[in-house]
């Protein structure tokens, strides 16, 4: 990696890290900042964020390919596609309290990725063409909106929860926003996972290498964690369902998606 | 030397009874403070009366404390009472301990309800009508000033104020726990009862949108509605509205369940099963709990949300401790505030002197200058003014220090003998 890209990318790093700290120690009435500018989580983030759009445009620029061929780069990739998801959350609706959940996993990631960074792999020959890159780009975004939904409705059970035991809840946002965010996040990832899915459909039947593809285990969670979020999107959508009962279901669909994640390689077949 | 005392009775000694008789009206406050304006042992005097105290807040003509009696007799004559009916339940504090007092009422920690912010604006209020009224003078002026900066702390520093202690509000509360926004929203009211309108007060201050509110007795809805610009539904026809509110409160006397679940359930459905708060404050409960099961209702019964005042009520309580100190910070503060003020007349006496022995000399030498730029001039009348004030800077601010530690006055009568001209002697 080029050094000045590297040194970028660790100026992110360290930028997502004070976002994470400044949403867990930061008061809400704290005014205090710096040259007079207000240090929210959400303005480190945001720097974080150039930095991180700067590392791509280097990296790919000096290394002459897309920024998503090696796992490493894919998880960097991955981290900018969770915080690009979280600014247009942000900027859709009121979620102050949402970088405190999103920040410690985009740092948890950086450092699988720094860690990966130490035993490169050769890029596989199936990698090449700008299919693939689609592929992986669609599904990674798709993910990172999947993962906003996965945090709003773990906070949307424990928020029930408490609400119907006529305890309060201040501390956690209102239930219905977070049913908010938990839809529109899923209305707008389920067609960029079909989109993805799709291209990977027409790269895997376009390369006779692959042969019985479709019994990988990650294709089948994938399929299984797709259907389900199509399920979920029909409830809601056609049939005005919702509440606990369909929250589960959008939990339950995202740990398939690890399932399919977890043990795997990012994206080639093994 | 100055000596504040406050004299009066409050929720504490006294019962509404007698609180009742001795209290004054706005319109009372003039005729009041004329009284004290015409007593000779009084020469400031500022009138507060709320439903809880009835106080009056003097400053003594000549140094002298104004007594309790002067006080007690003025209220005995002005209410027509006999003085032997209330005098046990007078309370009356001076110097330091009145002070202290007022900054106390002033936070509301000497209130029925422990760190309200209500009185502070009667406060206000009574103070701006003393002032109206020329009955404040610098002392008065200052001693409030202090009050509310010291209450503006405690209820920005400490939590005394932050956890709410009405069943209402927190009833509210819980309601957005639910919705992040009441401006979409619609609130059925059952019951318009004093809770009841409490209850819609809060909400309405909350931006909710619509209200519909029914009770028994069609006439007082209506009355209540047109408060709140709501809308009155008859009470035999609110189960067919249920499905329009998203915030349903019941705040009404019944023996048999109001909203029984079947009721609920329908309403549900016509609703496309979209989240529903229920407020029960009734007592017996007029919901049907079991309405709690059903998925997307959030039913809070009366003692869940005394439960929660109780233990916002114990929050304030907690915070007490650090308000009291802060009160006491603020009396020390203002006592030194005040001895500072001894100093002034020297410091005054010190400026005019040597200002007199500038312009002097800067009228002898100015004919001399005749010929220069008017600018340079100015500057140079500029740098005279600058010397005199750095060299008085020094000595000013030892003065006020010596005055602010009470140390005797002994520099205070130095630089008066120092720097002042002595008094011409006659031959």
């Amino acid at each position: 990696m080029n050094i000045y890209a590297g040194l970028i990318l660790c100026g992110a790093a360290a930028l997502y890290l004070a976002s994470w700290l400044q949403s867990m120690l930061r008061k809400p009435e704290d005014r205090s900042g710096v040259w007079g500018v207000e240090l929210t989580p959400d303005r480190i983030m945001g720097a974080a964020l150039a930095l991180h759009t700067l590392f791509l445009f280097v990296h790919a620029a000096t290394q002459h390919r897309c920024p998503t061929t090696y796992s490493y780069e894919a998880i960097i990739f991955l981290c900018w596609c969770i915080a690009l998801v979280y600014y247009f959350v942000s900027f859709s609706f009121t979620v102050p309290w949402l970088a405190k959940y999103v920040t410690p996993i985009i740092v948890a990631l950086f450092v699988v990725a720094f860690v990966g960074m130490l035993s490169v792999p050769a890029a596989h020959d199936v990698e090449k063409g700008w299919r693939i890159k689609l592929h992986v780009v669609s599904l990674l975004l798709a993910y990172s909106f999947f993962l906003v939904s996965f945090i709003s409705g773990v906070l949307y059970l424990f928020k029930e929860k408490a609400m119907k035991l006529q305890r309060p809840s201040h501390r956690l946002p209102p239930l219905e926003l977070l049913d908010k965010v938990n839809l529109w996040t899923l209305v707008i990832g389920f067609p960029i996972m079909t989109f993805g899915l799709f291209v990977g459909l027409l790269l895997a039947q376009a390369n006779p290498k692959l042969g019985s593809w479709m019994l990988e285990k990650k294709v089948i969670f994938v399929t299984v964690s797709w259907a389900m979020y199509g399920i979920v999107l029909h409830l809601r959508l056609m049939s005005h369902y919702r509440g606990r009962r369909v929250i589960i279901l959008t939990v339950v669909s995202f740990c398939f998606l690890l399932l399919s994640l977890i043990g795997t390689q990012w994206h080639y077949f093994k | 030397m100055h000596s504040p005392s406050i004299t009066g009775l409050s929720h504490k000694k006294t019962g509404i009874d007698l609180r009742e008789k001795l209290s004054f009206s706005r319109q009372d406050y003039p005729c009041v403070l004329r009284h004290f304006e015409l007593d000779p042992a009084v020469s400031e005097a500022v009138v507060l009366s709320t439903c809880n105290r009835v106080e009056i807040y003097c400053l003594g003509a000549g140094g002298r404390t104004v007594e309790a009696e002067r006080v007690v007799r003025f209220l005995a004559e002005y209410h027509k009472v006999s003085p032997a009916a209330f005098a046990g339940h007078v309370h009356h504090y001076q110097d330091e301990a009145a002070i202290a007092y007022l900054l106390k009422v002033a936070s509301g920690l000497d209130s029925m309800v422990l760190g309200e912010t209500q009185i502070l604006a009667q406060l206000k209020d009574a103070f701006a009508c003393a002032q109206e009224r020329e009955s404040t003078g610098k002392y008065t002026n200052a001693l409030f000033q202090r009050a509310f900066s010291a209450a503006k702390r405690i209820h920005t520093t400490t939590g005394i104020s932050q956890a709410k202690i009405s069943v209402p509000s927190v009833a509210a509360d819980f309601a957005a726990d639910l919705f992040s926004s009441f401006a979409d929203k619609t609130l059925l009211q059952i019951g318009s009862g004093e809770t009841g309108e409490l209850t819609m007060r809060h909400f309405a201050e909350r931006g909710l949108s619509r209200m519909l509110l029914t009770n028994r007795t069609h006439k007082r809805a209506v009355e209540t509605a047109a408060k709140f610009g709501a809308e009155a539904v008859p009470f035999q026809d609110f189960p067919q509205h249920l499905h329009k509110a998203d915030i349903i409160v019941t705040a009404l006397a019944s023996d048999a369940h109001v909203i029984a679940g079947e009721m609920m359930e329908a309403a549900m459905h016509s609703r496309r099963n979209r989240p529903l708060v229920l407020l029960d404050l009734s007592v017996p409960r007029a919901v049907d709990p079991r309405v709690a099961e059903m998925e997307n209702v959030f039913l809070y019964d009366i003692d869940s949300l005394e439960a929660v005042v109780l233990q916002n009520m114990e929050q304030r309580q907690a915070e007490l401790s650090s308000c009291l100190e802060i009160v006491d910070e603020e009396t020390q503060a203002f006592l030194a505030q005040i001895e500072e003020w001894k100093a002034e007349p020297l410091i005054r006496d010190l400026r005019d002197s040597l200002e007199a022995i500038r312009d002097q000399e800067w009228r002898r030498i100015e004919s001399r200058l005749g010929k220069l730029d008017a600018r340079l001039r100015d500057d140079l009348e500029h740098m005279t003014r600058r010397i005199t004030n750095r060299f008085l800077h020094s000595p000013t601010t030892a003065l006020r220090e010596e005055a602010k530690d009470g140390g005797g006055f002994r520099l205070v009568e130095m630089a008066r003998k120092l720097f002042l001209p002595a008094p011409k002697r006659k031959p």
